[in-house]
């Protein structure tokens, strides 16, 4: 038997719906909204952007100011400057406490102020040191704060510059390995990332359990992974491996979709592993065509005709999945 | 700090509202549920495919026809490709068929707009191209069936505008478009029996406006549109858009015994007098949030968030503005919702120790 659907959990887009088909009259919908958005609620997102916006406007401002008067500065003026801005961030941490998403925010910014006095540093003194030593060097220093900030965003900016300076070595390190070969290794970071994500939300880690989070890696997953496989296929004759990296791609894809689709349902990952699966198949296909035909012409409409049949086919499915996904839920 | 929302059988036992009421919100949410189409990032990936696969079309249309199109007839095919696209919209009930009826009609659009620049060849080119858009996305509007294209083809009429004001080197008509897309933007989002045939137009004034803003920005610096730089001031765009964001706090939010609050009261004040002072970009981005956050809608709030960060960067290379200046205006503001937020605390605080006294 369907369940009632007065028993799903009322939201404001379905609210002003009703309004517009007529169902509600202008004063009950504003009655409506009243009780799902309190004042309280607006105080609390009041209060949590003005600081956000207000923090990085202000903290834009500030970069803006070092840029228009870092030529006139001395070397001890500008390093000076920046360890003050560090130490004094650290501080308002430490003084605001940890509990408290100002300290946090503050601990935040303190561990981009460390890039920027390694960065200045490394320009003044030109210590002949590679760029990725800057960012192992930074990701080392502040791990210290990421460990103890509990705070997901810094977590993330965190990895960010693990993979800036680990693309970085892959490039400048010992070993000649291909460029190619970066797509993958970017994704199966974010990868290992988002599994740890995933196994530590549960084991007294609540901080990360954001969502924003999830979609965040896998995004970059998906993306990373989708562009090494791609260039894969265009370019299989030059790139070393270039079967493995498709095959290893296309598996930690599929993966996703299984774990999203059957295990923690989410149907925004679900999505974004089939539609980069699709995209796949569809550069796979239109590549196989422009092997097998040299009639410009013809391929031309053919490979119109194989997109526009790929898309709409992937968004039957996933239409289709996404209803499942809902009466899954429900039951 | 998130509470889970009540169900709609809780929230209407708080209405004053009949039984016939729960009937029609319960059969809305039936019929609702049955005609749910794919998400909006799903939507949007279709329309990316729509988008490729008409550039595909136009490589066939100029293999094909090559000779026939540089002598004109890339109007007439366009046109035989806009009204199949119609057809096709009103006719196909399968995805494959809208899809492709999207890919016809976004290369028929392209075709037109060449067709007629290759007839005029004109000096005055951009004119007649402004107003062949308009042309286009009307027809669209009253003969396709389908919100993806409509949405797409009225957002190129701000865009051709704006390539209108590039062509004439002239900053100063940006904005009227700014005043303009936000008297569309407050005013259809407003609008509480909007008919549906007008979301598209909704999104997309939604859409166009943030990117009218970072092509002003584009056009104060030297490496973008060199050619159409300008020190066109920006203020006008940042008193119409704070007056935007007034308008809609006024009437869009909906606690409306928000009001009677002083820190409300407060917030409002500030965010009329950064009109006076910040740069329009931080306005759009506070009014893209505020009213993501009003009508429910998280994608309005991501975009306000992204263009904030998008236009930040923009800001810092408009090089005819001093970062000196640059710096006060941005650090200025941020400084002011800081201390906004610091009084709206002592003013909870007074408030709620008064009240315990």
């Amino acid at each position: 038997m369907l369940a009632d659907p007065l028993d799903q959990p009322a939201d404001i887009r379905t609210l002003h719906a009703l309004r517009r088909a007529g169902v509600l009259d202008d004063a009950t919908l504003h009655l409506a909204l009243g009780h799902l958005q309190t004042r309280g609620d607006w105080l609390a997102w009041a209060r949590l952007n003005l600081m956000v916006i207000g923090a990085l406007l202000m903290l834009s401002g500030v970069v803006f100011f070092f840029a228009y008067n870092w030529a006139d500065m001395g070397r001890f003026q500008k390093l000076g400057l920046i360890f003050v801005a560090l130490a004094g961030h650290a501080l308002g941490a430490w003084w605001l406490g940890l509990g408290k998403l100002s300290g946090q925010v503050m601990l935040a910014s303190a561990s981009v102020f460390t890039g920027v006095f390694l960065a200045v540093f490394g320009q003044i003194y030109q210590t002949g040191a590679d760029a990725y030593e800057l960012f192992v060097g930074w990701s080392a220093l502040i791990l210290p704060w990421v460990m103890i900030a509990r705070f997901a965003p810094l977590w993330m900016f965190w990895l960010l510059v693990v993979e800036v300076g680990a693309g970085l070595y892959w490039e400048q390190g010992p070993w000649d390995w291909p460029d190619e070969g970066l797509g993958l290794f970017f994704g199966l970071l974010n990868a290992a990332a988002l599994i740890l994500r995933e196994s530590l939300m549960f084991r007294g880690f609540g901080w990360l359990s954001g969502e924003w989070l999830r979609l965040l890696l896998f995004v970059k997953m998906a993306t990373a992974l989708s562009c090494g496989v791609i260039f894969s296929i265009l370019d299989r004759s030059t790139i070393p491996l270039a079967g493995a990296h498709i095959w290893i791609g296309l598996l930690v894809l599929a993966a996703g979709y299984y774990h999203y689709r059957y295990r923690q349902r989410d149907f925004a990952c679900v999505s974004l592993a089939a539609m980069s699966l699709t995209v796949v198949s569809i550069t796979w296909i239109c590549e196989r065509l422009s092997k097998i035909s040299s009639d410009d012409l013809g391929m031309a409409l053919v490979m119109a005709l194989v997109i526009v049949a790929g898309t709409a086919a992937l968004t039957m499915w996933l239409t289709r999945v996404h209803q499942q996904m809902i009466q899954e839920a429900r039951s | 700090m998130k509470t889970s929302a009540p169900t709609w059988r809780e929230l209407l036992h708080q209405l004053p509202v009949d039984e016939s009421i729960h009937q029609a919100v319960r059969t809305h949410l039936l019929h609702d549920e049955e005609k749910k189409g794919p998400p909006w990032f799903l939507a949007l990936f279709a329309g990316v495919g729509a988008w490729i696969a008409a550039l595909f079309v136009l490589v066939f249309c100029a293999f094909f026809m090559g000779e026939f199109l540089r002598s004109g007839g890339c109007v007439a095919v366009g046109v035989i490709l806009f009204i199949l696209a119609s057809l096709l919209s009103r006719k196909a009930k399968n995805v494959f068929g809208q899809q492709f009826a999207l890919a016809c009609l976004l290369s028929g659009n392209a075709l037109i707009l060449a067709g007629t620049a290759i007839v005029l060849d004109s000096e005055r080119m951009i004119d007649v191209l402004f107003v062949v858009q308009n042309i286009v996305a009307l027809a669209t509007f009253f003969s396709y069936r389908g919100g993806l294209g409509v949405f797409l083809t009225l957002l190129a009429v701000p865009q051709s505008a704006i390539a209108w004001c590039l062509e004439m080197q002239s900053a100063h008509p940006l904005h009227l478009i700014v005043a303009a897309l936000a008297v569309a933007v407050v005013g259809l989002g407003l609008w509480s029996k909007r008919p549906r045939a007008l979301d598209p137009a909704a999104y997309a004034a939604v859409v166009a406006l943030p990117i009218s803003l970072l092509t002003m920005e584009m056009l104060r610096g030297e490496g973008w549109f060199s050619f159409a730089k300008t020190t066109t001031p920006l203020w006008p765009s940042s008193i119409v858009l704070a007056v935007a964001v007034v308008v809609w706090i006024r009437h869009g939010i909906a606690a409306r015994s928000c009001w009677q609050e002083t820190w409300f009261r407060l917030v409002v004040v500030v965010l009329a007098v950064l009109g006076l002072f910040t740069s329009p970009g931080v306005l759009v981005a506070l009014l893209l949030l505020i009213m993501g956050r009003s009508l429910g809608e998280r994608v309005l709030m991501g975009l306000g968030y992204v263009f904030l960060l998008v236009f930040l960067s923009f800001h810092y290379y408009a090089l005819d503005v001093s970062l000196a200046h640059k710096s006060w205006v941005i650090g200025g503001s941020g400084f002011i919702l800081l201390i906004t937020r610091w009084a709206a605390d002592q003013l909870i605080h007074s408030e709620s120790k008064e009240v315990g006294a």
